[in-house]
């Protein structure tokens, strides 16, 4: 086992139960257990019902484990907290808000000042490409564009990971693609540890550098690969050429077969 | 809110029925007393701009309506809002207040107007209780709504960003909910104005709701007539108020 030490995420024996009064209890993680560094970046892909949605809620802090125990960057997980960043599907930035005032919220309300809030907001809207949409309403943005602010408004408070719930899945296939090889730069650039869940087979084969199979009922994990496709690809910058390689359609055959049987 | 152009066959009716009422009153087919001419009607309308009439002139009457029910409705709102925010965070406070909301919600005003005036006597208190209970509801019941539709990514979103759980409540699940508050009030507005003449109708000396039933008592049908002709525009312009409300507080509703 790695030691993860101050820097990572470490996931230790973790179940989740549901009980209601007169049932038996629904199981909707057994005995979870991962370990990463910091910078790596975790995919975790499952049918729907594997419980990959409670497991980030959990590491977010949104949920609370049965049993068994999760730390960040050393400190045990009890609350949500600023050092876990989470950008979700839809539905999370504040439509009263533009895009500028959505990226510096978090900032806003943890007492920061406003000359120093603007320029953290200013300079992550620049990062993921938005910098000249700062004064714009996020209901005139497109889906894509309103993802990149849930992205530059996640690094604000400048956490020591970022959870992603199928950041991508509302998302057309072009937009989709575009929005990987960010999100790959963005990890690239600003060192952070990433969790994200996907349902894409190719999506997770591409981006993950430890990639997770959960399997349902119970959700548990079920085989975790090293993979380091998007480091090729920031080498090269040429994601076409990785997803058409022979070890790419390999693996994602691979993972696909995995996935598949989890179903079954 | 959107900004539609006005539907011709609106203008074509309301200029069919006006012609109506002036035929049939012209032609003399209708007895004056059941429905006065447009032309009385205007005529008592400009008397009653300087001269007195059940009390007071037009304007006071107005005055009086108006005040009457702003105050009541502002009374409504500083109470159902935080009441609603309330029931939907708390468990005890939801239990203490749903029975006694959805018990007299349905009831008519004028049913509950005798208890009101053993209670409250018959002054201005009276009068606005009765009218601010009313509007209460709606109001209540569009906050609560507004509160548990508020999803639950926002709020995630912000405890995540290191907000305090007040500050959620302040930055993100009251400005959600907004929407629907502001259509609570709209419908609390409406219903305030509704029950105006029931409220004028306990010893009140002014008010529109006191005009047009003194007027009726002497069977003087072209001041019945002008009072429901200003009540229904006083009517209207609120809800305008409204809706330039909505467009400027929650530009974003129907758009997110």
């Amino acid at each position: 086992m790695i030691d993860v030490g101050m820097t990572g995420l470490s996931v230790r024996h973790m179940s989740l139960e549901y009980r209601v009064a007169g049932r038996p209890p629904i199981i909707a993680l057994r005995d979870v257990s991962l370990e990463a560094e910091a910078q790596e970046f975790i995919v975790v892909l499952g049918a729907s019902g594997c419980g990959k949605t409670s497991l980030l809620n959990l590491i977010a802090g949104f949920l609370h484990p049965t049993s068994g125990e999760i730390r960040v960057g050393g400190k045990p997980v009890t609350s949500p907290g600023a050092d876990r960043g989470v950008v979700f599907q839809r539905n999370a930035l504040m439509p009263w808000l533009n895009v500028l005032h959505n990226v510096e919220l978090g900032l806003k309300l943890t007492g920061v000042p406003r000359d120093a809030r603007r320029e953290i907001a200013r300079r992550n809207l620049a990062l993921v490409g938005l910098a000249d949409f700062a004064c714009s309403p996020i209901y005139e943005l497109s889906g894509g564009m309103q993802q990149r602010v849930g992205l530059a408004r996640a690094l604000t408070c400048d956490p020591v990971m970022m959870l992603m719930d199928e950041p991508l899945g509302a998302l057309d296939e072009f937009t989709r693609e575009e929005m990987q090889v960010l999100i790959l730069d963005l990890w690239a650039r600003s060192h952070k540890l990433i969790f994200m869940i996907t349902h894409s087979v190719e999506e997770a084969v591409f981006m993950a550098t430890q990639l997770i199979v959960m399997s349902p009922r119970p959700g548990r994990i079920v085989q975790q690969f090293r993979l380091d496709f998007g480091r090729t690809y920031l080498e090269t910058r040429d994601a076409r050429a990785v997803k058409s390689s022979t070890e790419f359609i390999e693996m994602r055959e691979n993972v696909l077969d995995i996935v598949r049987a989890t179903t079954r | 809110m959107m900004m539609k152009k006005t539907n011709p066959f609106a203008i074509y009716t309301t200029l069919f029925l006006l012609a109506v009422w002036y035929l049939t009153t012209r032609l003399g087919l209708i007895n004056p007393v059941l429905l006065p001419p447009p032309g009385a009607v205007f005529r008592r309308f400009l008397t009653m701009l300087h001269s007195e009439y059940a009390g007071s002139t037009l304007f006071g009457h107005i005055v009086s309506s108006v005040r009457l029910v702003t105050i009541s409705f502002l009374g409504a709102a500083a109470i159902g809002v935080p009441l609603g925010v309330a029931m939907e965070h708390s468990r005890i406070v939801r239990g203490m207040a749903d029975p006694v909301v959805e018990f007299y919600r349905p009831l008519p005003p004028l049913a509950y107007l005798p208890l009101i005036i053993v209670w409250f006597g018959i002054g201005f208190l009276a009068k606005s209780v009765l009218i601010g209970v009313a509007a209460l509801a709606p109001i209540i019941i569009s906050t609560r709504a507004g509160v548990a539709s508020v999803p639950n990514e926002m709020k995630h979103a912000a405890l995540s960003m290191g907000a305090r759980k007040v500050q959620v409540l302040l930055h993100v699940v009251l400005p959600a909910a907004l929407p629907e508050i502001i259509s609570g009030l709209r419908i609390g507005l409406g219903v305030a104005w509704s029950t105006l003449v029931a409220g004028e109708m306990v010893a009140a000396t002014s008010g529109l709701g006191h005009m047009v039933l003194t007027a009726s008592n002497y069977l003087e049908t072209d001041a019945v007539v002008l009072g429901i002709i200003i009540i229904g525009i006083i009517a209207v312009a609120f809800e305008l108020a409204i809706r330039a409300a909505q467009r400027k507080f929650v530009p974003w509703k129907g758009k997110a």
